[in-house]
């Protein structure tokens, strides 16, 4: 049973609840909708006239080859990312789980990767793979690769998802580790009497019992690969070569900014919002119920 | 069908010792409890022996093949565990499975062997469900199932009655024991409950601080105690305790005095041990002692009474029968049959008459 709390004052719950009402309108209800007015208009580059075109906006992006280009980049990159980053967190997880010794350190230096910021992520990984200073570059050289993701874009390409997938593995193997953590030991010595090795207990027991963690994973490192790589994206590649690693939200960015085809950019995050609220209802509806057995 | 032979086992975590050399002599299909309080060492012992501790020193032995170093798997062993650990993705046929399927057994044998431990247990028609979907008495037969199926050498059972309600766990005793019975199969219970220790076990290892403080059967280590701590542990309620001094002539308790028991040779400071059923109704017993009730536990078959007398620190349980009125403050007299009297050393604990 809950125990509540009765105030005679009728303003106080408001007063309580404000900061966060005023701090969703401020910074997500109040630009969303901006967006969303402004994704119905068409300005010129400098602002000095606008009109009203209702849906136009919408449907020059579903003809625009471009956009539908962006599009399944995006799809193939957020796929690449979250299976990437998954992977190698899950791999890292599943040792950290038999490490006895030094466990400690091992999971700290785990998880720096995550305070680093998208931007730094993106300058180290550039530096590595430099065409012609990276060290990476160097030994890829050695075993005959002609490395260069400023010419080559599917190298780029490459480039762009290693860097965004490897800023994300702290954050996966955290979840990771946790799930595994609170599956009882006594199901897992269970497996080990009735005679399954370290690799088969982990695919019979483990992975099956984190199920619902590794969804939960998945939807928020699409979320991830969809809108937070920007940074990695602009200092890496600034969506090039050609628009080759152009993914929507750096194309939000350069169609508004750079191309100044304001409406049409507006647009577009309008659609990628939707997207978001698709990927978060999925979530909640999902999640909540396969954590239960 | 199998022997176990434990020699000189010990056991550390970085410097605490928790086991101190423990020897264990298991017959082939003997039911083996090990009984003791909280961190006693039973349920380490249990599972050195199932290869989920290491051994730090000493010999485990499943049929004259020393198991140390082998892995779970290979010692032919099977669990239940306190919390049953069922595999909560799985349904209860395939729990079953699980083990049969990692042998590699074919097909139609997994299936025969499953459907018939299930119907020897009686779970047949949870056969498809999923452990949540069971009550905790039905999770225990499945887990018991699981045991089952993979016909062990072995069987180890980890506090597998803990978690039952009081009235299932009487039942599920008398049902492991009849099962172990019917399969003959070489057993080690851990418990830490000595009513469920007393009745099941063929041999009872009675565990105390990582130390083996006796081993019999329940009916020599009730009758027959080496020291204090088992002689308090095993029987309930638990035997009375009675600080005494001896002399040549007399013994003497508090400020009385009685003749000396012929058996007993020592002198000095002694611990005489009565059970609360070993009290006697015969009024010419020389052993008698008067105080006040100080509380009354009346158990329908018969009542325990708390009798506190001066010559005491602690109130005397007495067991008597349900005819016996007796209220709290009353003055009540008790006689002790001077031939279920025990005594102990009053400092190293052991029995000495």
């Amino acid at each position: 049973m809950h125990k509540r709390v009765h105030y005679n004052t009728s303003y106080l719950p408001y007063l309580l609840v404000a900061p966060q009402i005023i701090i969703t309108l401020l910074f997500f209800i109040w630009p969303a909708v901006q967006a969303l007015y402004q994704s119905f208009l068409l300005e010129d580059a400098f602002g000095l006239s606008t009109e009203f075109v209702w849906f136009d906006n919408f449907i020059d992006l579903y003809h625009s080859e471009q956009y539908l280009g962006s599009f399944a980049r995006t799809a193939f990159f957020s796929v690449a990312v979250a299976g990437l980053s998954m992977g190698m967190a899950l791999f890292f997880a599943a040792l950290a789980d038999r490490v006895i010794k030094g466990s400690h350190t091992y999971r700290t230096l785990l998880i720096i990767p995550y305070a680093v910021a998208p931007v730094l992520a993106g300058t180290l990984w550039l530096f590595l793979f430099n065409p012609t200073l990276g060290i990476v570059t160097y030994f890829l050289d050695a075993v005959g690769i002609d490395w260069n993701h400023k010419l080559n874009s599917s190298q780029a390409m490459t480039l762009v998802i290693i860097a965004a997938a490897w800023k994300q593995v702290s954050y996966n193997f955290l979840f990771f580790i946790a799930a595994m953590h609170s599956i009882p030991k006594s199901l897992i010595e269970a497996s080990a009497i009735d005679g399954a090795g370290p690799v088969h207990r982990f695919l019979t027991i483990i992975f099956p019992l984190i199920s619902p963690t590794t969804f939960f994973l998945l939807v928020v490192n699409i979320i991830y690969a969809f809108f937070d790589t920007f940074g990695i994206i602009h200092a890496i590649t600034a969506g090039g070569p050609g628009n080759s690693t152009e993914i929507l939200v750096y194309k939000v960015f350069n169609d508004g900014f750079v191309g100044l085809d304001l409406g049409g950019s507006a647009a577009q995050s309008v659609v990628l919002m939707f997207i978001v609220i698709v990927l978060t209802v999925v979530q909640f509806k999902y999640v909540e119920r396969k954590v239960e057995y | 069908m199998s022997t176990i032979n434990i020699q000189q086992l010990k056991k550390s975590y970085q410097n605490t010792q928790v086991i101190h050399g423990v020897d264990i002599d298991i017959n082939d299909g003997e039911f083996v409890v090990l009984v003791g309080p909280s961190g006693c060492g039973k349920s380490t012992l249990l599972r050195m022996v199932a290869g989920l501790e290491s051994i730090t020193e000493g010999e485990i032995k499943i049929d004259d093949t020393v198991v140390n170093d082998l892995e779970p798997k290979d010692r032919g062993i099977a669990m239940v565990f306190q919390n049953y650990a069922l595999y909560p993705h799985m349904s209860v046929y395939d729990n079953m499975a699980y083990g049969l399927k990692l042998m590699k057994l074919p097909k139609d044998e997994i299936e025969k062997r499953v459907q018939d431990v299930a119907k020897l247990l009686q779970i047949e028609e949870y056969l498809t469900r999923r452990p949540s979907n069971l009550s905790g008495g039905q999770r225990q037969r499945v887990a018991m199932g699981r045991a089952i199926v993979r016909n062990p050498k072995v069987f180890l059972f980890d506090e597998p009655l803990s978690n039952l309600d009081a009235k299932l766990r009487v039942q599920m005793r008398m049902q492991i024991k009849t099962l172990q019975n019917k399969l003959g199969v070489t057993t080690i219970y851990v418990t830490h409950d000595q009513v469920e220790a007393m009745t099941m076990a063929d041999k009872l290892v009675v565990l105390k601080d990582g130390i083996a403080a006796q081993i019999g059967t329940p009916m020599e280590i009730y009758d027959d105690p080496k020291n204090q701590f088992v002689a308090g542990f095993i029987g309930s309620p638990s035997m009375n305790f009675i600080s005494c001094e001896v002399t040549d002539e007399t013994i003497t308790i508090g400020e009385q005095s009685f003749p000396r028991p012929a058996s007993v040779s020592q002198r000095g400071t002694l611990t005489m041990g009565v059970r609360p059923e070993h009290f006697s109704t015969d009024e010419n017993n020389p052993y008698s002692f008067s105080g006040t009730v100080q509380m009354v536990e009346k158990l329908g078959a018969s009542i325990l009474l708390y009798i506190h007398c001066d010559s005491m620190e602690q109130p005397l349980v007495v067991e008597c029968e349900n005819t016996v009125a007796a209220n709290i403050g009353d003055t009540f007299k008790v006689h002790i049959d001077d031939k279920k009297m025990y005594f102990f050393d009053a400092k190293t604990e052991q029995r000495i008459y």
